[in-house]
This record gives structure tokens, sequence and C-alpha cells, in this order.
């Protein structure tokens, strides 16, 4: 299989006025942007450490010009980038060079709410939180629930497959769509999936979902909306031992209950937590679990007394239940504010993002400490305990002379960890441009050949989103970058979880 | 290879074939026939290695391949357009890896549903997937066809618990998708393109899972009406209340001895039934605001406790695919 990269093939120069010129006529002046100091916005997604500056930003406002925008860009040969809120971690919308961004942002329209068959129709642009607050006066949420949920747009959830602390129960962005319209590259629009649960022939629906943006350019999205519980516990137990904590959680899944949510803090997170926003967790806890418990208020009563009494075997020193709504958000907010809060117990620090298989974790916290005593760095961990998602966060200092170095190489070897126990360098992030390069760790050449195979036949000139998830030789072997904050959490909009 | 095999004879490729697959191929018989195709030969590969194989000959030698699994759905989909090797994966039978405590598995293509879940009940868990047929359809053929049942409704269909997938590429070349956490976006979503794909795309050697435990009681209340338009009605009243069902079926016809039946299933914890039970109030709200036919007619039930229409019933044939629950 061969795969043409545009970097590589020494196509002829673009006129970019001229394509300026087609464009404009295509999304109108509010459409397009060409300003340099306005093109600079576009420089950078979520992974704020990586940058460039596109050629052009379109701003359509109708699937047919999404098609326009896209054909003019295979005429020209020029690579696009599909680009939602910007509130990626991987570098999956960050502009490639000489490249024309394709912003959703004013496709925001809810085009169709349908209770009985419980379903909702949005343009891409429309944000994750809009679809809640529309349906909640019928009793109704859409379940997945980044944390980014207040900015982040339905189109870069269905790209990045994005999940949220809930996830756990209710399944992550994936088992929430039902259909898609899609742009195709080269210009072809399709409808993928349907109204229904399953539609004939093949799942492209699925392969879409989580495609970060290599396959086309989706412009419409049939959502599940979920009917909201009735009844809502939150628990807070603490252990002296993250090993406890990871054995609380074995007990409760092993009893065949599956909470909403299930969430571990180490002690270096909570204290970082603690400095940050006092959310009044148990200061010499070793580790403290939370978990989140819904459904039908008497199961929810059983349950919880179930859940306390494992708890309370497992080890726990301290069971606090959240008396009500507010609380559960202060209890909450410790745990939400925990990356950011990293920023109060060291200068810099990189958010990892790993999966493990569940039970092992008390093996990998001890394999990750005891790496991060090789490399003289400390490593915090909070940790979707669950689904056995991992965000380790690596603190340095870059001031120390490579300190800096050595904690992105430390970030990438916990990845390796991850994949040694049979997980995975991704839980939710996503791999973008930010993990292409870990690709090969966790897959065989022929593996990445077959995936793509995929990638061919949606995108054979690869000017969709180019240089994205799969690693091209020159690149292998790249480390992730280190945490800066995203100006959404500088503004406290949005907490990454 | 200087002469085609294919070219030379149906002996000729069982003869190329037999060392690939240690001497189990066979010439077909009527019953394995494929729509109406009957392949040259039937192989029996035991292994991930011996499927390759198979695949890389078949490739060389441009012959058509169709694999199968318990062949309870082979009619699904167009007839094939000829057929030359019929890869029968029975073989491919094992467990691979079992984590109990991480609620997943990974299962052969070959493996009967039914052996899967006898080894997973022992551990109280089940893969949540009642297809029809569950003691022909191999794993391999539920993934391949999209195959789910009533309970689809609570858990999802195979997309919704498929993690990872392993499958040979028709060039013979082994690729994975997808991984054996149940939490994971690296890389294109493979297992889910290869379900309901209808071994179009490859043949899947194993597939990993995500399972459930097996609820502790389970218990289906079945109503009636002298036409199935009610029925529709109240099941999408059930639908939209706060009652978590894990299967509604509407079923039978105004022709049948019963006439169009609704079965509704419940499960979880055996506490957690009697309340459900208890709630048999807003059962009573939810078909009070029924149309009128369906509350006309219903049956008085001697166990209905004071509720008329709801009796204990035996559900539709799909139904019984519950591992170790019991229907009242
Ligand atoms: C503070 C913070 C907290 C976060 N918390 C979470 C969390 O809890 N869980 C989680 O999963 N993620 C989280 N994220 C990551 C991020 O919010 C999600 O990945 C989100 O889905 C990205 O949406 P977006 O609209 O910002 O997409 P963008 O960042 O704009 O784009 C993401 C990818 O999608 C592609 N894309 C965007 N729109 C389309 C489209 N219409 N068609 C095709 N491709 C498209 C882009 O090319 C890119 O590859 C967090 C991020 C931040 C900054």
């Amino acid at each position: 299989m061969t795969v043409t990269d545009p970097a590589e093939t020494a196509a002829p120069p673009v006129d970019y006025a001229q394509l300026a010129r087609e464009l404009e006529a295509v999304v109108g002046p509010q459409g397009l942007i060409a300003r340099p100091e306005q093109l600079r916005v576009y420089e950078a997604d979520g992974l704020v450490a990586y940058r460039q500056t596109p050629a052009l930003v379109t701003l359509p406002a109708t699937t047919e010009e999404v098609q326009g925008v896209v054909r003019l860009c295979h005429r020209y040969g020029v690579p696009y980038v599909p680009r939602g809120s910007g509130t990626g971690l991987s570098g999956g919308a960050m502009p490639v060079a000489g490249s024309v961004v394709i912003g959703l942002s004013r496709m925001q329209r809810i085009l169709d709410v349908d209770i009985p068959n419980q379903r909702v129709v949005v343009q891409p642009g429309v944000l994750n939180l809009w679809v809640t607050q529309r349906v909640a006066p019928h009793g109704y949420y859409y379940a997945p629930d980044p944390s980014s949920q207040q900015v982040c747009s339905i189109g870069g959830n269905v790209a990045e497959n994005s999940g949220g602390a809930h996830c756990l129960k209710y399944g992550f962005t994936v088992n929430h769509v039902l259909g898609l319209r899609v742009v195709l590259p080269g210009g072809d629009v399709v409808d993928l999936g349907g109204p229904t649960l399953d539609s004939p022939g093949y799942d492209l629906t699925g392969i879409f979902v989580g495609s970060e943006g290599l396959l086309g350019v989706c412009t419409e999205i049939t959502l599940r909306i979920v009917r909201k519980a009735e009844a809502v516990e939150l628990l807070l137990a603490a252990f002296p031992t993250i090993d406890g904590a990871g054995e609380a959680v074995s007990g409760i899944i092993g009893a065949g209950i599956v909470p909403a949510a299930a969430e571990i803090m180490d002690a270096l997170a909570i204290e970082a937590a603690e400095a940050a926003v006092h959310a009044g967790y148990p200061p010499d806890a070793g580790a403290i679990l939370l978990v989140e418990l819904d459904g039908h208020p008497t199961e929810v009563a059983a349950q919880y007394a179930r859940v306390e009494a494992l708890c309370r075997r497992a080890g726990a020193t301290e069971l606090r239940k959240a008396r009500d709504a507010e609380e559960r958000l202060l209890m909450w907010k410790g745990r939400k504010a925990a990356f950011a809060a990293a920023g109060r117990i060291s200068p810099n620090y990189i958010v990892q993002d790993g999966v493990i298989p569940r039970t092992l974790l008390p093996q990998v916290l001890r394999d990750i400490a005891a790496l991060g005593a090789d490399y003289g760095l400390r490593v915090a961990n909070v940790f979707h305990a669950g689904d056995g998602n991992l965000h380790p966060l690596v603190l340095y200092d870059d001031r120390n002379e490579g300190e800096e170095h050595r904690a992105e190489e430390l970030a990438g070897e916990i990845l390796k960890i991850c994949v040694g126990y049979g997980g995975s360098i991704t839980g939710e992030h996503g791999v973008g441009m930010e993990k292409r390069g870990y690709m090969p760790v966790m897959f065989s050449e022929a593996d990445m050949e077959t995936h793509q195979m995929i990638r061919c036949a949606f995108n054979p000139g690869n000017l969709c989103n180019p240089g994205k998830v799969y690693p091209t030789p020159r690149l292998c072997g790249e480390v992730p970058g280190k945490y800066r904050p995203h100006p959404l959490e500088l503004a406290g909009v949005a907490d990454r979880f | 290879m200087g002469v085609s095999v294919r070219a030379a004879s149906p002996e000729a490729l069982r003869d190329a074939l037999g060392p690939l697959v240690g001497g189990r191929v066979r010439a077909a018989a009527e019953g394995d026939s494929v729509a109406g195709v009957r392949p040259a030969a039937v192989a029996e590969p035991g292994d991930e290695a011996a499927v390759a194989a198979v695949l890389a000959l078949a490739d060389r030698e441009g012959l058509k391949v169709l694999p199968r699994g318990g062949g309870t759905q082979l009619g699904l989909g167009h007839p094939p357009a000829g057929g030359d090797i019929l890869l029968d994966l029975g073989r491919l039978g094992a467990v691979v890896e079992y984590a109990p405590g991480d609620l997943t598995v990974t299962a052969q293509a070959g493996l009967r549903l039914t052996d899967l879940q006898a080894a997973l009940a022992k551990e109280g868990q089940w893969l949540a997937l009642d297809p029809a047929l569950p003691l022909a359809a191999t794993i391999g053929g539920i993934v391949a066809t999209n195959a789910s049942g009533p309970r689809r409704l609570r858990y999802g269909g195979v997309r919704d618990q498929i993690i990872g997938v392993r499958v040979a590429r028709p060039d013979g070349t082994i690729a994975r998708g997808g991984g054996k956490v149940v939490k994971n976006v690296a890389g294109f979503d493979l297992p889910k393109l290869f379900t309901g794909a209808l071994g179009t795309l490859g043949v899947i050697i194993d597939a990993t899972f995500r399972l459930y435990p097996i609820p502790a009681a389970s218990r289906t209340v079945v109503l009636t009406a002298p036409e199935p338009a009610p029925l529709c009605d109240l099941t999408l009243r059930i639908i939209g209340s706060t009652l978590i069902a894990s299967a509604i079926d509407v079923y039978g016809d105004t022709t049948s001895s019963e006439g169009p039946r609704l079965a509704v299933r419940f499960e979880g914890r055996r506490r957690r039934l009697r309340i459900r039970r208890g709630a048999w109030s807003r059962w009573r709200v939810i078909l009070a605001q029924g149309r009128g036919p369906c509350a006309a007619k219903r049956r008085i039930g001697s166990s209905g406790a004071g509720c008329p229409s709801i009796r204990p019933g035996r559900p539709s044939p799909g139904w019984s695919a519950a591992p170790r629950s019991s229907c009242c």
C-alpha cells in the first residue's frame, strides 16, 4: 500500500490568493479568514505546545459550503483540517503547513428534537452541553460528558470518541451516535448510519467516530439521548494506600454493581487539589475514591450500603456521603480541578492519558513510582478507576537543566508500561500529533498498514488532516509535549479531567 | 507455483491445502453449499497461522474463500459470487484470555456462544448478547453478522460490547484493531468495521469483549391486546418512563391463538425486582395513558397483584437465551 504524504510529493506552488478568492465565493466574506493576525488564533488546539499557522481559515455555514471548500482544496491540492472548538488535547485540530482550516463553529443549530424516539439531530458546531440543556425539560440528557462539555463541540466529540466521568456506565460518544452526514474527502456528501439502531451494511458510523478528522468532515449528527436517573448518590472513601482504593473498586465491580462513576486520586493529587480548591478531602489519606451511583432511589440506596461495606472491607478509614447536590458538586470539584491543580505543587507538568486493565492498578502505580524515582521526578495520579483510564501527571521544573526532557521521556515510558500490561496509549485524548510516535508501541506494522487501508478508502489523497494519528518514518519516537494550561482553563471555563 | 491449482482440479486444490491445515481438508458435501454455491474444498485450520496460510494461497491463486462459523446465518447478504474454499473455523474454539476481574474476555472465532457463556458463568459473568441459536452460533459469526437479541435494549449490540479484534486479511496478513481494555481510542476502530461485515473484509480470528455480571434475577411480564398498535404505543411509554427494562418484544399477531403480545423483561438484584413489582402503581399509570383497546382487553391474571392486565407469561422463543436466569 502506498501512502501519499502531500508534504513529501513535490507539488507545484499553490496560488493561495486565487484560492482565497474562490473560497470566498463559497463561504462569503464572513466565512473566510486570511489576515495573518487572525489566522494565529487557529495555530494550536488544546495541545498548545504545538503550533502551526494555517494558510487560510474557512467558516462554512452549511453542508454545501463545507462541500464547496473541500472540493476547492482538492482542486488546488491543498491539505485541510477540520476543527470544532479547538479543545482537543493531542493536536488533532492543529493546522498543518499550508493548510486550510475548516472551522465548524458557525454550524451551531439543533435541527431536530424527537423525544418519543429519544434522539436529537445537531450540526457539528453545537456545544456538548447545549444538547443536555435542550432536552433537560423533558427529563433527558446527553450522556457523554467530557469535562470540557461547556465548550467542546459535538463534531469534535465525534472525531475523538470523547468520554467523560460517567462513561463507565453509559458508554462513550460512539455508543450514542446513530447517524452522520459526512462530506467525504473529494467532496461527496454521504449519510452514514441512520435514525435507528442498526443500519444494514458496514458500520461506517462506528469507523468514523474516533477517526480524529482523517476520514472527512461531519456536518450533521444524530444522537441518542438518555432518561435522567431518578436518584444520585456520591460517596467519598479515604484509604491509607492506593491498593486499598483499587481493591474497593474491584470489590464493587465484582459485586455486580456498575457505578455511574468511580474515580481515584493518590496522595500527591489530593495534596494538589486541596491546595487549589479546598474541597475538604482528608489530608493524610494515601488515596481517595469517589463513587457515584444513580438509578431508581431504592436501588441506589441498596447499592450505596453495599458499596460502603465493600470500602470498609478494603480498609477505608473514612466514609463520607454527599448530603445534597451542592455537596456533591464540592466533592467533585477537587477531582475536576486535579489537572490544573498540579500547578500548585510543581512549576511544570505533563498530563498523560493511558489505559490499563483495571485490576493491575496497584502494580502499575508501583512501576510508575519506581520509574519516577529512576528519573528523579514525582508523578501524581488521577484515575478513572472503573475503566482503567490513568492520568499520570509528571511533575518537573523546566528551570533545572535537562529536566523537561527527562519528564517528556518519563511520560513516554509510562505509556510503554501501560501497553506492556495490555493497555492503551490513550483512553480519551486521542493520538493526534502528540502520540503518533507511540502507535508502533501498541500496533505492529501490519496492524497500522491495515488501518491505513481504511484511511486510503475514505481519504486516498491524504489531504484531509494529514500527518495525524499514524506515524511517518521521519517522526517515529517523538515524545509528548509538556502541559501548558489551555486558555479555557486559565479563564476558568473548563477543567481538565 | 507453476500451474494454477484451481485450473488443475479440485483434487489438486485439496492437495495444496492439506499441508497448510494439517491434513484437515476434504471435499465439500451437500451441506457445505452456501446459497447454492458448492465449494471445491473444505479446509479446517486449527490455528491462526493456518488461516493465514490458506488465505495467502487463495490470494496468490485468485481463489474465492467462504468463511464459516456455526453456519446458522449463511443466507444473509447476497449469495456469494462463486466459492472455491470453504474455510471452516470450528477448530478455532479456544478462550484465549479471560480476566474476570477486568470483565473482559478474548475468544476465538469458532467458539460457540453457549460454550463461552458456560465458561463465563463459572465467574457469574456473561457476554451480554442473546442472539438466536446460541447452541450453534459462534463468536466469529455473531460478530460478522452483528447478531443480537432482545436484551440489546439494555446492553447494546455487538458494536457496544466488542473492544478488540484480530483478523486475517484476504492476503493472509494478520492485523489487530482495538485492544483488551474497555476504554481505548488509539487508531481506527477496526472491531466496529468488522462487526456486521459478513466476512467480506477478512476472516475474524478472535475478538475481545467487555462482560457483565449475570443478573441475580429476571422477571418477564406479558401483556396481550387484540391488535399490535396499542402494544407498540405502550412500548414507547415504557421506554420513556423511568422503568429500566432489559428487553421489550412485541410478537405474535392477530392470527395467533393468543393474539399480539408484549413481553417486558426486568433484571437485577432480587430485591430490586421486588421494588419493580412494587411499582405496579406506576405501571397502572402508564397503562391508563394507553389507548383504549389495550386497556379494554386486559386479561385478569391470578398473580397480577391487583393489576389486571399483567400476567406472568412465556415470551417469544428468542427470549430464552438468558444464562442462569429465571422466568417467572
Ligand atoms: C480543559 C479540558 C478538559 C477536557 N476534558 C476531556 C474529558 O473529560 N474527556 C475527553 O474525552 N476529552 C476531554 N478534553 C479533550 C477535548 O475537549 C475533546 O477531545 C473534545 O471532543 C474536542 O472537541 P472540539 O470541538 O474542541 O474539537 P477540536 O479540538 O476542534 O478537534 C478535535 C479533533 O476533531 C476533528 N474534528 C472537529 N470537528 C470535526 C468535524 N465536524 N468533522 C470531522 N472532524 C472534526 C479535528 O480535526 C480534530 O482532529 C478536554 C480538553 C480540555 C481543554
